[in-house]
């Protein structure tokens, strides 16, 4: 394996035990992660890319869930393996994660001082004081106005954007070198959203981290993410670098997110095309392919097999479909 | 829109709601100024979007249109009639049927212990529509094949729905009294991408077919671009900016619009790249205690680039003008407008 990979997965699969029968939230899910670069994972609730994300962080809860196979190997080793002393290392350390709701995921009961401190006592074995003065230099560098007279104050005292700031100062503090978003401005408005995306964009340049950001918005990935995974009912439907993502997208799902979303620089009032049916449910897949019910270029095959990986213009963008709206790069060669 | 005579006239609207303090001698101790002296007008079968950040007080004239809140100012004129003139809920009655509302929250907005026919029947039965059980069957199975459900559900409950199917179970209660004006207070924001056209698609449909008229609330700018014709911005209880949808978009002139319409993501990587974004700094002051003068004044990019202006800023409030595209703003009140806001 190269040196500028960071983190690649592969073939990730977590199984969830539910009355209905085991539930593949995660089916087959690869994907690899350069290092100073963004990864955008895009899809619907039930998509399976929180689950991803959490296994990554081996903060899947088990019973119901286990990782059933595959690999994520976060510089050459393996996550799913090493102990557990060692993942408690990692975790906070080496690899961060935000949550989606900052309210949730802070202690409402500790100073945000504490919390962020304990983070540096902990993992850089910092005294008291040392960890108070970095962690007030992190507070001001994402952007607390006031913050040594913040510093002392409990959650509930902050804002929503202003929590999630505390959130990003927390996952930051051991400069990490894999910073996992899960849905960070989802419970935002808009302006504080541009100054969440802003602060990540921000701090990935001055310390070099590597992202993955989770979200169901393609507008926030857009201007972030160099390769996007597009997923659909726990498996991966389309892998690309964003730019031919957005311009020749070859799945039909990524097509119809694409067409079903307003667009703020649209000229005229046109009617959306939407995505026809309901998201699927994942106790009940489909044998073949899971989008094919709501598929309109669906035909026999996509009902008995599940369609392979092909690649369209090289191996950085690929497809799971057997009637891609770009031609596959075998085709090409014939 | 160029029906001169508005289906809903909103003059001044005032929602503030007292904060108390003391269990004995209760006393008022401050007010939330939730909407703070709102005026725009309606036309029939058009859409106004309403949008601002959470907050603001977008939903809160949403429901005091309907005087789900009495209003503690302002009037409020529905076809000619002024609703908050008329005393009591005995009053208003009559107008309940022709004024519905499209809830965001579409688990919490039915009845779990209601089935679904139940639910879309109770407006008819309230303001007995439909004297004849029969009748009543036939008219919610119409309403629910029109707002895509399979009409066999109607003995189910809501629970046995998703999130875009119970969302549509709201619309089609909405329309059983056959309103003329229905607010839909962000009605796509729970639901999935995906769904989130259809149910647009469905409720520009339905006003086509119905003649509705709508007052569209939302956060998403994009969405209320989408679906409205004109559209007025919020921000701290004051309408700041309106105008129609292509003029808004294409020439702001608010510095609140402003950003606001460059903070929304486009999804295409090469416009990302190259758009300005106008980025405010902190969060929105509270409404109990809302700025002085022009209220966006704490967080104006524009007023730190016009000196000349900035005193006025603090002190004065700034009025609603123009004619078509009417902004709140005192970078407007001087000569040549368009120069300055460049």
């Amino acid at each position: 394996m190269s040196d500028d990979i960071l983190l690649s997965v592969e073939d990730l699969e977590v199984h969830f035990k539910t009355e209905g029968g085991i539930v593949k939230a995660v089916d087959g899910v690869s994907f690899q992660l350069k290092r100073g670069e963004t990864l955008g994972i895009v899809g619907e609730s039930g998509s399976g890319k929180s689950v991803t994300c959490n296994s990554i962080m081996r903060l899947i809860p088990s019973p119901p869930g286990r990782i059933a196979g595959g690999r994520i190997l976060f510089e050459g080793r393996d996550l799913r393996t090493i102990p557990q002393k060692e993942m408690l290392r990692l975790r906070g350390n080496e690899i961060s994660m935000i949550f989606q709701d900052p309210m949730t995921s802070l202690n409402p009961f500790l100073k945000v001082s504490r919390q962020l401190t304990e983070v540096l006592e902990l993992h850089q074995r910092m005294t008291g004081q040392q960890a108070r003065k970095v962690a007030l230099e992190m507070l001001e560098l994402v952007g607390i106005p006031d913050p040594s007279r913040r510093f002392d104050q409990y959650p509930h005292q902050f804002s929503g954007g202003m929590r999630q700031r505390v959130m990003i100062a927390m996952a930051l503090l051991c400069k990490p070198k894999l910073l996992i978003a899960d849905e960070p401005t989802t419970a935002l408005d808009v302006t504080i959203q541009a100054q969440i995306l802003e602060l990540i964009r921000d701090l990935k340049e001055k310390v070099g981290t590597s992202v993955i950001l989770v979200t169901h918005d393609l507008g926030v990935v857009a201007g972030m993410a160099d390769d996007l995974l597009v997923m659909y009912a726990g498996k991966v439907a389309e892998y690309a670098p964003a730019r031919p993502l957005f311009k020749t997208p070859a799945h039909p799902y990524t097509d119809g997110l694409l067409k079903s979303v307003p667009r703020l620089d649209e000229m005229e009032h046109t009617r959306l095309q939407s995505i026809r049916g309901l998201p699927p449910i994942v106790t009940k897949l489909p044998p073949g392919c899971p989008f094919r019910p709501r598929c309109d270029y669906a035909t026999e095959v996509c009902g008995q097999d599940y369609p392979a990986r092909r690649s369209f213009g090289g191996p950085a963008h690929f497809a799971h479909c057997h009637h891609p709206l770009q031609t596959p790069d075998e085709e090409v060669k014939a | 829109m160029s029906d001169p005579k508005p289906l809903l006239v909103v003059d001044d609207l005032k929602m503030h709601f007292p904060i108390y303090k003391g269990a004995l001698l209760r006393r008022e101790v401050a007010r939330v100024r939730a909407v703070d002296g709102v005026s725009f007008e309606i036309y029939p079968g058009e859409t106004l979007g309403l949008v601002g950040e959470s907050g603001c007080g977008k939903s809160t004239t949403g429901r005091a249109l309907l005087q789900l809140y009495r209003p503690t100012g302002g009037k409020v004129v529905f076809d000619g009639v002024e609703l908050t003139a008329l005393k009591g809920d005995k009053a208003l009655f009559p107008y309940r049927r022709h004024m519905q509302m499209i809830f965001q929250d579409p688990y919490a907005c039915l009845n779990p212990r209601m089935t679904v026919g139940d639910i879309i029947a109770e407006p008819l039965r309230t303001h007995g529509l439909t004297p004849d059980k029969g009748a009543m069957m036939e008219q919610v199975q119409a309403l629910m094949v029109r707002c895509g459900l399979n009409p066999q559900y109607v003995r189910r409950y809501p629970h046995e729905f998703s999130g875009g199917q119970r969302q549509r179970i709201g619309i089609a209660r909405a329309l059983a009294t056959s309103p003329r004006f229905i607010v839909c207070d962000e009605p796509i924001s729970a639901l999935d991408v995906s769904i989130q056209a259809q149910i647009m698609n469905l409720l520009q449909d339905l006003q086509q077919e119905m003649g509705l008229t709508y007052l569209f609330i939302a956060h998403d700018l994009a969405a209320v671009r989408h679906i409205s014709d004109r559209i007025a911005v919020m921000y701290l209880g004051k309408v700041v900016e309106i105008a129609d949808y292509a003029s808004l978009y294409a020439n702001p002139r608010h510095p609140y619009t402003r950003a606001l319409i460059s903070a929304v993501p486009i999804p295409d990587p090469e416009i990302e790249l190259t758009r300005e974004r106008i980025v405010l700094e902190g969060d929105v002051p509270s409404p109990i205690n809302p700025p002085t003068g022009c209220r966006f004044h704490t967080r104006c990019p524009a007023r730190r680039a016009h000196p000349e202006i900035a005193d006025r800023c603090v002190n004065e409030v700034p009025l609603l003008q123009g004619d078509d595209h009417r902004v709140a703003c005192h970078l407007y009140d001087i000569a040549e407008p368009r120069d300055r806001a460049a």
